[in-house]
């Protein structure tokens, strides 16, 4: 009887592992299908090695792992992919699932923070610690601004850049640093991958392009 | 009467502390505005020394257009002068905001100029300097919202007064 349980154990494990083998071979196709869809290039992996960028998010907590990258054919310069990393361990043990878009800035960044005002960053203006303020109090009620260089904040952000985040509203987290802009949002199915792409593209476009004059690019080898 | 002593060198101790926090933050915005003016000067004077280049080009294709040439040498020159107070250099700058475009205007009614490539060059050079006056004054003009801010607050407004630290004055008509 004992041997049957055994046989019986072995065979489940084999189940389960050649499951999750067809599972990740259909879910790498699925990744496949939509790249080519959408004309982009695919790899299952980190092929460009993102994880080693110096963005805080990139560096948090443990296990960091980028997968199912997408980009434009030619370069490896604006890509998105699936991100994932721990925090804690045992009982407070964390996985955070993310999806990102790296596109490359025409200048060079200093270290910028932009995202949706929340309750918990309303609460931080409450108690004194105040992003940026910009001319529109509209603006400034729906975003939150931090960076090592309030110059160049405020010069990315001149008013028609507010205009167009006031009408295409930006649900993104999005970090800026060196010639990069990470776009961070929640866990995104493959299909929404590309879209996540070209709205952080036109973050780009649409910034003011005095500051590549302000801010002239400084080339460093793509990771 | 010990306690008393106590609580006398702590008040004093905690309201000698929180008067150089603000004294100090007070000083810290007034040297802000200084040291964003000086990107306005750097950016007039980057313009400002575009300026006589442009002149001599539009001017040797357009003898028959002295009067917008003439405006422009002259809001340069009140724009420039030594000594000039910020509210001339403001209105000398706005001048040239207005003129500049018309002398773009006036080159694009004349085919030699419209396809000299150091025309083209030059306006390329304006246009972008223009943009960074545009961001320079706009950045300053937070600097100033930022000293005006503490020096009209109730407890900094008296250090204000006390230090002589003024409000500052706004570059031209933007507010913030």
């Amino acid at each position: 009887m004992q041997g049957l349980e055994v046989v019986l154990i072995v065979a489940i494990a084999i189940g389960v592992f050649f499951a999750n083998k067809e599972i990740s071979k259909r879910r790498v196709a699925r990744y496949r299908a939509v790249a080519a869809a959408n004309g982009l290039e695919f790899d299952p992996g980190d092929p460009s090695n993102i994880t080693s960028l110096d963005f805080e998010v990139l560096q948090r907590g443990s296990s960091n792992q980028a997968t199912f990258t997408m980009w434009r054919p030619g370069s490896y310069s604006n890509r998105v992919f699936q991100y994932r990393y721990v925090t804690g361990s045992g009982k407070n043990r964390q996985v955070y699932n993310l999806t990102c878009a790296l596109v490359a800035l025409p200048f060079d960044a200093m270290s910028t923070h932009l995202r949706p005002e929340g309750f918990a960053t309303r609460l931080l203006n409450k108690v004194g610690l105040d992003d940026i303020e910009l001319e529109s109090p509209t603006f400034n009620d729906r975003y939150r601004i931090t960076s090592a260089d309030k110059q160049f904040a405020t010069a990315m952000l001149d008013p028609s850049m507010m205009g167009w985040l006031l009408e295409v509203p930006c649900e993104l987290d999005v970090y800026l640093l060196g010639s990069w802009l990470l776009a961070v949002d929640n866990r995104r199915s493959a299909e929404e991958l590309p879209n996540l792409l070209v709205r952080s593209e036109a973050l780009v476009t649409h910034m003011p392009t005095v500051m590549q004059s302000l801010y002239p690019p400084e080339r460093r080898p793509s990771p | 009467m010990k306690g008393l002593v106590l609580v006398l060198v702590c008040f004093i101790g905690v309201g000698g502390l929180s008067y150089a926090v603000l004294y100090n933050g007070l000083r810290s915005a007034a040297n802000r505005v200084i040291t964003a003016w000086a990107g306005i000067e750097a950016e007039l004077q980057r313009r400002n020394d575009l300026i006589p280049n442009l002149v001599k080009v539009v001017q040797a294709n357009a003898e028959h257009e002295r009067s917008v040439i003439e405006q422009v040498v002259r809001a340069r020159a009140a724009g420039a002068a030594v000594g000039a107070n910020r509210a001339t250099v403001a209105a000398a700058d706005a001048e040239l905001s207005l003129l500049l475009p018309q002398v773009f205007v006036l080159a694009e009614a004349m085919p030699t100029l419209r396809t000299s490539n150091s025309f083209l060059a030059l306006q390329g050079e304006l246009a972008t300097t223009e943009d960074r006056l545009a961001a320079a004054r706009r950045y300053y003009n937070f600097k100033v919202r930022d000293l005006n801010d503490l020096v009209y607050s109730a407890i900094s407004g008296v250090i204000a007064r006390k230090h002589c630290v003024a409000a500052g004055e706004y570059f031209g008509e933007a507010k913030v």
